[in-house]
């Protein structure tokens, strides 16, 4: 069977505003209500330059979700993503002690 | 196919209100959202009410379900009747074929697919996102792994689509870390009409390890060391994941002193450290030599470590 190699998606390996929307099939609006609150931050300054990296493209996966399957609003999933951020940093915490 | 028995899995009874089924899946749905949820089996249990509302909550499709009527039990063998014509153009949101069973793909799916199809227009697949798990070593030195995807394939003559099983041998690089994203091209659903396909996105798991916590590329490990290696420090042996290093310990170490042994941590542009946390552990004196040595000691030492709270 042939073998496939994965790419990284880094800062040297980013996707575009195009490539996000289309790996969560959303709305660029979706996309840049994101980046408006500051749960992803993409690098570049205009919209034909936003370069994602791993981290966006995860946190704008589980906002796509918070937002289909809870239906959660803008705020109240930028406080979601902020408190799983902080639960993963605690739960590591408390492994690091064990 | 096995039937899905979907008023029962959101607890409901055949003659629910719309309201009804709004409530009850949103509470399934907050217990079980695998983004959040610690309950065991909650993916499957969220895509099994992910699925159900899809249906009960579209009247269209509650009502071509409905048809089937209450005589079905889930996960009873099923065939769909050979008059059975559901299209419909409205889309599953951004629903994997993955997320739903082979009833709901049969009777309900692929309309976003069979749309286009319809329509004749080039179109480029989906892409598609799927989660790895790998082991820490896996994830440090890189790794084959062979993955299972279900991708659909539209009959050209009918415009119907089907599930097929695909494998895919996968290079994971050396270095990815835990929610790392890796991205595939063209592994994604096949194009339309002569479109391109989409992309797969791959999300590493990375499996917890018996010894080492990991932290981006870093990893930290706690170390049992001796009261005397403590205090009067010296050379040990330490594990990494790229086998066992020397590690110095200063004289007069204490329990959660943090070393740092550079770029042992897992491999990257800027490769992780791995972190020794020292925990000393005591031995319980075995014979009456051993605890005259403890008790000699308790004599000469003079050591108070409560003097500053007492």
């Amino acid at each position: 069977m042939q073998e496939i190699k994965g790419i990284i998606i880094e800062s040297d390996s980013p996707l575009t505003l195009e490539e996000l929307v289309n790996a969560l099939q959303v709305e660029p609006d979706f996309i840049i209500e994101l980046v408006e609150y500051q749960l992803i931050a993409p690098q570049g300054q205009s919209k034909q330059e936003w370069h994602f990296d791993s981290e966006a493209l995860r946190k704008a996966r589980l906002a796509r979700n918070f937002y289909h399957d809870l239906e959660i609003n803008m705020p109240g999933i930028s406080l979601a993503l902020e408190l799983l951020d902080r639960i993963e940093k605690l739960e590591n915490e408390l492994k690091k002690r064990s | 196919m096995q039937f899905q028995d979907y008023y029962k899995t959101l607890g409901l009874k055949r003659n629910a209100s719309a309201e009804e089924i709004k409530k009850s899946y949103r509470l399934m749905a907050k217990k079980y959202h695998p983004d959040v949820s610690k309950e065991p089996n909650a993916e499957e249990k969220f895509k099994q009410a992910k699925e159900a509302y899809e249906v009960l909550k579209d009247p269209e499709k509650r009502k071509a379900y409905d048809q089937f009527g209450q005589n079905w039990q889930q996960g009873q063998g099923f065939q769909p009747p050979p008059d059975w014509n559901f299209r419909q153009s409205q889309q599953h949101g951004h629903a994997q074929p993955e997320d739903f069973s082979d009833f709901f793909s049969e009777m309900f799916g692929g309309g976003r697919q069979r749309a286009h199809q319809r329509r004749n227009v080039r179109q480029r697949g989906e892409d598609q996102r799927s989660k790895i798990t790998i082991s820490l070593p896996e994830a440090f030195h890189g790794v084959t792994k062979t993955l299972n995807i279900r991708e659909p394939q539209v009959d050209p003559r009918t415009g119907q689509i089907h599930y097929e099983n695909k494998q895919l041998n996968v290079k994971i690089p050396a270095g990815t870390t835990q929610h790392q994203q890796i991205r595939l091209s063209g592994q994604g659903a096949p194009g339309m009409n002569g479109g391109p396909n989409g992309d797969l996105y791959l999300e590493i798991e990375l499996q917890p390890h018996a010894h080492y916590l990991v932290e981006g590329r870093d990893l930290y490990l706690n170390l049992p060391i001796t009261p005397w290696e403590a205090a009067l420090g010296g050379t040990i042996e330490v594990p990494t994941l790229a086998g066992s290093v020397n590690l110095k310990i200063p004289a007069g170490s204490q329990s959660g002193q943090k070393l740092r042994l550079k770029g042992r941590g897992l491999p990257g542009k800027t490769p992780g450290d791995q972190y020794v946390i020292l925990h000393i552990h005591v031995q319980e004196p075995k014979d009456a030599k051993q605890r005259a040595l403890y008790e000699q000691m308790a004599q000469e030492m003079q050591f108070n470590p409560r003097a500053k709270i007492i």
